[in-house]
């Protein structure tokens, strides 16, 4: 006889005796990735061994030299902790006002599609775009960028947004807010569709305010949410380049400089290819740590897979 | 009065949203004098009609670089599908210590920069001939997504219940059919909303797209990087093409919209 016992003994051999046409569903997906992403990490620890300016054969080899004048260059501490510094204000900043943003139009407001696309409107925009604009923007001439003009117009300092070593990673900040808050904001409005209604209704029959109320139930609901807009984020800021790039060229006097524009710099403007690998692996160090500081981070919180 | 203070930073984060893509529009239309005007005193629509036709002095028609986008953009995003849907749905479903393990490494690679590994991605593809070629593009956008479709994928497939399956199978239906009728079907939007985020990448993509496009392949980013040369910056081409260029994706977002909001629900919150 046939009992719900057996049967749910058959099901839970099936789910796990399929290991062949489990590795079936993998396997595209494993070669795409080992040949283009495993591949050119090896290669490039390969080239950043060498002393190479991209033509021909890679035969000056120089060991780790590359990677003692990495670390001896100042620019590229500079790069480092500009880089630290973008993801800690993204972390810190962006996120919460992303979040705020999406409080308050999440739910129940009227014309809540409208705000959605118009915040999320800048993600939609190319970065060298959003690059180009900015610059604009930032003209310190009040004449040609509006920013200043606002400013003239209130009677406040003008400001070289951009050509002030002290303001212009801050500058930098504000246009990629202005570009990535929207995308956050969407993931946490999204998050906060998916708390159920009745868990908040009991806690307002029990008396909880407001505060209460998104202190101890909306956002420990929310913290899956959180972490997942963390991890985008801080991968994001690791790769900024493009609105650098276009924007600063890294300067004025490396001021704006992060990792990537430091590796562009020397991979495609000098053609240090050898140096650049040797910087895009260290890259690869950064982020393996972070990778693996977040992996740990959540696992503790959560049980992972 | 809270309320009023809350209100009043809206209002303010949605004019900081917004100054921006009213100075787009002003200045391009602005004539060559008042770049930068708040108000631009002479206006000019022959920017737009460079942008949509051509002109004399050789600046070509968007066109054909939108439809490069559009076929960069559809190839990959075809592809990240075949490849992550399946992956996905073997990693939610059968898990074990590597599957586990597979998993978190390709978020550990989706960390990587871009940017870092462009010079062996060149030199592989160059000696495969497939710089500037569609295939070339698609193979470095293909593996940049796929851990991205994995990831939302994942998490769809995840909010799906077992039974369902379960059913199938004590049914006698065996694990493809299984998964070919009845669990990709139920998944569509899911399927959808990654289709758009991994399209809207390609689209916009500027590193790969600039280093790889010489000739044959050029992409929207490119093209309307290249109102910038060394001597001028044409900013109301440059301008003109980028609005054009982005009412593709307000359309595909707005289609999308109801798609994109549940899709994240169901899908990337689970990690």
């Amino acid at each position: 006889m046939v009992t719900i016992e057996t049967l749910k003994k058959r099901k839970s051999r099936r789910f796990s005796s399929d290991r062949i046409k489990v590795f079936l569903f993998l396997i595209p997906a494993a070669v795409l990735l080992l040949v283009f992403l495993v591949i050119p990490i090896f290669q490039c620890l390969y080239y950043s061994l060498f002393n190479w300016n991209g033509m021909g054969p890679a035969e000056d080899f120089i060991g780790i030299l590359n990677y003692k004048k990495i670390i001896n260059d100042s620019v590229f501490i500079k790069a480092v902790l500009n880089t630290f510094a973008i993801v800690g204000l993204s972390l810190f900043v962006q996120l919460p006002l992303a979040l705020f943003l999406a409080i308050m139009i999440g739910r129940g407001i009227k014309g809540r599609a409208f705000y959605r696309t118009v915040f999320f409107l800048p993600y939609v925009l190319s970065e060298t775009i959003t690059a180009v604009m900015w610059r604009i923007l930032y003209n310190p001439d009040p004449k040609r960028g509006f920013i200043n003009a606002v400013f003239q117009a209130f009677g406040w300092k003008m400001q070289d947004w951009l050509g002030n070593m002290n303001l212009v990673l801050f500058s930098i900040f504000i246009v990629l807010t202005w570009k990535y808050i929207g995308f956050h904001m969407l993931l946490y409005i999204t998050g906060l569709q998916n708390i159920p209604r009745d868990v908040e209704e009991a806690a307002l029959i029990d008396g909880v305010n407001k505060r209460q109320m998104l202190t101890y139930i909306t956002l420990p609901l929310l913290s899956g949410t959180i972490r997942t807009s963390a991890y985008l984020s801080v991968l994001g800021s690791l790769q900024v380049y493009a609105i650098v790039w276009i924007m600063t060229k890294g300067g004025p006097v490396n001021a704006s400089e992060v990792l990537s524009t430091y590796m562009y710099r020397f991979s495609f403007v000098r053609f240090q290819l050898g140096y650049g690998a040797a910087v895009a692996i260290v890259m690869l160090i950064i982020s393996l740590i972070f990778s693996i500081t977040y992996m740990s981070l959540t696992r503790r919180t959560e049980h992972v897979a | 009065m809270k309320r009023i203070f809350l209100w009043i930073s809206i209002a303010l984060i949605l004019l900081w949203t917004l100054l921006p893509f009213y100075s787009l529009i002003v200045t391009s239309i602005a004539a060559s004098g008042s770049i930068g005007e708040f108000f631009p005193k002479n206006v000019t629509f022959e920017y737009y009609r460079a942008i949509l036709f051509g002109d004399e002095s050789g600046s070509k028609s968007i066109w054909s670089y939108m439809l490069n986008s559009v076929i960069i953009g559809s190839i990959s995003t075809v592809v990240v599908l075949l490849v992550s849907v399946p992956a996905a749905y073997g990693f939610s479903r059968w898990r074990s210590r590597t599957s586990t393990n597979i998993y978190l490494s390709y978020f550990v690679l989706r960390m990587l920069p871009p940017i870092a590994l462009v010079v062996p991605r060149l030199v592989i593809l160059g000696r495969l001939g497939l710089i500037d070629t569609f295939l070339g593009l698609a193979l470095i956008y293909i593996p940049t997504q796929i851990p991205l479709g994995i990831w939302l994928m994942k998490g769809f497939f995840d909010g799906t219940p077992k039974e369902l399956e379960e059913n199938a199978w004590v049914e006698g239906a065996g694990v493809f059919k299984t998964f070919w009728k009845i669990i990709l079907p139920i998944n569509g939007s899911g399927i959808a909303v990654t289709a758009v985020f991994v399209f809207i990448y390609c689209y916009i993509e500027f590193l790969y797209a600039s280093l790889m496009g010489r000739s044959s392949v050029i992409t929207l980013p490119t093209y309307i990087a290249g109102f910038s040369t060394p001597w001028e910056i044409r900013f109301q081409l440059m301008l003109a093409a980028a609005l054009i260029s982005i009412l593709p994706m307000i359309i595909l977002f707005g289609f999308a919209q109801r798609y994109i909001v549940r899709g994240i629900t169901g899908g990337a919150l689970k990690y």
